[in-house]
């Protein structure tokens, strides 16, 4: 088994010790992390081999558990090593052992590596009721944000006037304007053409008009 | 002579109509969603895919005499196919003229009742995807029944109510492959319960352990969409898109830890990362987009380990660039890898289990993507009265045919068995 990496300039001691002397919390370079980790490889036979815990290459703030939270029982342990379709992990961590707490973007700060202490220390102290509140808050936030995601998608589908009088067409009638109203969009008569608009025809500097070929749109 | 009451003022009185809609039911769509970004989708035809897999290697390797020995005979790599083909749901809309015409302005209601009605539908169809892809098992399973419900009860205890919707039919089936019992429509999920409140009671009785199928489901084995828990199989039994497990054994399953009733520790957690790895061998997790699903109760378990950060003590942290740092950076994860939901988890989630997800090896087969039913361009369709005249009803449909499929079943995990912690 390899020796872990640990961060070398922040003392960990700080942050207390585990019964054995040992700090509570260590930061370590994953790539140096090993366990023992037995079973079936591939499909082949039974073989113990020395793995990596983790995959990928970053710092780690690795927090120790006593035996007894991080395994349960001895007698639960030594059942699942029994137990041929489990992976087995070895002998009962009689001194506990340490677990993954928080990868880091990059070498950890040492303010970095208390806020976590802390923010850890502050979950571990609320109350069954505020988890489960913490725990169902984001998912309710994530449930009212699609509903508003396919709202506005909904919206967005809408025409701008639909069922609206805004938009009404004008006839005219010698000096009676008579106004239509409740018109659907695809009936409101739209001007888009040059003639409709009035533009200079034939000889202007866009070359439009039938004069160059062009059919009047209208 | 009589005094004015207040019940003389009743005419003159505002009555106050509170212009906000609120919802009182869940609807949420987590890992249905990740499908269908995060992987690839195959259009195809109503006939049958066929996922080509190189199961068995070749090759005789032997120690020979070459001084005129013989050197036996050959063999080669085996290859078979997974047969992938499109099933299809549909999910019918109906209002009235009058509640569309009482509500089409805002003079007249605060919400445009038909138009309420469209947005719903398309969530409410996500979701009820969200619930047969999360827990599937290739018959268009839901949940099971909890709690044997007697003749005559008007409700029925589930394992996870968010797995239904409200006014959903759904088919009672004693098992897959077993008999059916009878049709009943929710009337109410009651989530926090875990019950379903039926609309009308129950002619015959739903024991603990039938199984409650999306309604018009055939109740055969791979009938259905093939969801989660199609490809989540440890045993070789049975059959996978096709493929008999028996006749490929070890390679169409899914590393597996039974959590034996147990509370979840963070060594059963390296238990199940571990399984896959000694499945996959040299192959990494984390190559294969590995996610991990969960509700809240195994959220919950997975905080009581004691290596969490809750969101709500981020939310506290203010202030210098390596606190904003650490919040960014501090998504939930289960030994470093992501949980579905961007941590959040899933509430379709089964109690008391955990799925490593390898959402690259997850496809989409699709003969229709999910849309309005159209008819020459019509999407919304009249009802007809007895009379064979028009009823004053209109409805549409959403459907879909799709299917899902697994390239390498073996590259994912599961832990199911879990002890699941009080108040969930």
């Amino acid at each position: 088994m390899r020796t872990p990496q640990l961060l070398p300039t922040v003392p960990m001691e700080r942050y207390g010790l585990n019964p054995y002397g040992k700090p509570l919390y260590r930061v370590v370079w994953s790539d140096s992390r090993t366990y023992l980790l037995g079973g079936n490889w591939e499909g082949g036979s039974f073989e113990v081999r020395e793995t990596n815990l983790y995959e990928d290459h970053a710092w780690i703030l690795e927090k120790w558990q006593s035996a007894e939270q991080f395994a349960g029982s001895r007698e639960a342990w030594d059942q699942k090593e029994r137990d041929p379709n489990t992976p087995s992990l070895g002998p009962y961590p009689t001194e506990g052992e340490y677990v993954f707490a928080y990868r880091f973007p990059f070498e950890p700060t040492d303010s970095m590596i208390s806020i976590w202490i802390r923010a850890n220390n502050g979950t571990l102290a609320m109350s069954e009721r505020d988890r489960k509140e913490a725990l169902m808050a984001p998912l309710l936030g994530r449930q009212k944000a699609n509903h508003q995601r396919i709202d506005d998608i909904f919206e967005d589908s809408q025409p701008a006037f639909r069922y609206s009088d805004a938009m009404v067409s004008a006839v005219s009638n010698g000096n009676v304007i008579h106004r239509k109203p409740s018109k659907r969009i695809k009936d409101v008569y739209f001007r888009l053409g040059a003639e409709d608009l009035g533009l200079p025809m034939s000889d202007n500097a866009f070359f439009t008009g039938e004069a160059n070929g062009h059919r009047n749109t209208r | 002579m009589a005094q004015g009451t207040v019940a003389q003022t009743f005419a003159l009185q505002h009555e106050k109509v509170r212009p906000q809609l609120s919802l009182l039911y869940q609807l949420d769509a987590t890992l249905w969603n990740e499908i269908k970004s995060r992987t690839d989708i195959e259009v195809v035809s109503s006939r049958p895919t066929r996922v080509p897999l190189e199961l068995l290697a070749g090759g005789t390797f032997t120690s020979g005499n070459p001084d005129g020995g013989d050197l036996g005979t050959g063999s080669a790599p085996i290859t078979d196919f997974m047969t992938l083909v499109p099933t299809y749901f549909f999910q019918c809309s109906q209002w009235t003229k009058q509640a569309e015409i009482s509500t089409n302005t805002d003079q007249k209601a605060i919400e445009d009742y038909s138009k309420l009605l469209m947005k719903r539908a398309m969530e409410n169809f996500n979701t009820y995807m969200e619930a047969v892809f999360t827990q599937g098992d290739g018959s268009n399973t839901l949940d099971t029944v909890a709690t044997t419900a007697v003749v005559g009860a008007n409700s029925i205890v589930v394992n996870n109510a968010n797995q239904f919707q409200d006014q959903q039919p759904i088919d009672i089936w004693t098992a897959i492959n077993g008999t059916f019992v009878e049709t009943v429509t929710v009337q109410s999920v009651d989530a926090a319960n875990k019950t379903l409140w039926l609309a009308s009671p129950l002619t015959v009785q739903a024991t603990a352990g039938y199984v409650l199928l999306v309604s018009g489901s055939a109740g055969v084995s791979n009938s259905g969409l093939f969801g989660l828990f199609t490809y989540a199989v440890s045993t070789n039994t049975g059959t996978v898109a096709g493929l008999s497990r028996a006749a490929y054994p070890g390679k169409l399953i899914m590393p597996h830890v039974d959590g034996g009733s147990l509370t979840l520790t963070q060594s059963e957690a390296r238990r199940l990362t571990g399984q896959m790895k000694i499945a996959l061998g040299a192959m990494k997790a984390v190559e294969l987009d590995l996610q991990f699903n969960m509700g809240p109760d195994m959220l919950a378990a997975w905080e009581n380990t004691g290596i969490a950060v809750s969101q709500v003590i981020q939310n506290q942290l203010t202030g210098d660039s390596s606190q904003d740092m650490l919040k960014k950076h501090t998504p939930k994860t289960f030994m470093g890898y992501p949980i579905v939901g961007n941590g959040e988890g899933n509430i379709h989630a089964k109690q008391g289990r955990i799925d490593g997800i390898a959402l690259k090896t997850y496809f989409r087969c699709e003969n229709q993507p999910i849309d309005y039913y159209e008819v020459g361009g019509q999407t919304i369709f009249p009802a007809y009265g007895a009379s064979g005249g028009l009823k004053s009803s209109s409805f549409f449909y959403l459907w879909t045919g799709v299917q899902v499929g697994n390239e390498n079943v073996r590259a994912g995990c599961f832990m199911d068995n879990i002890a699941v912690p009080t108040g969930y």
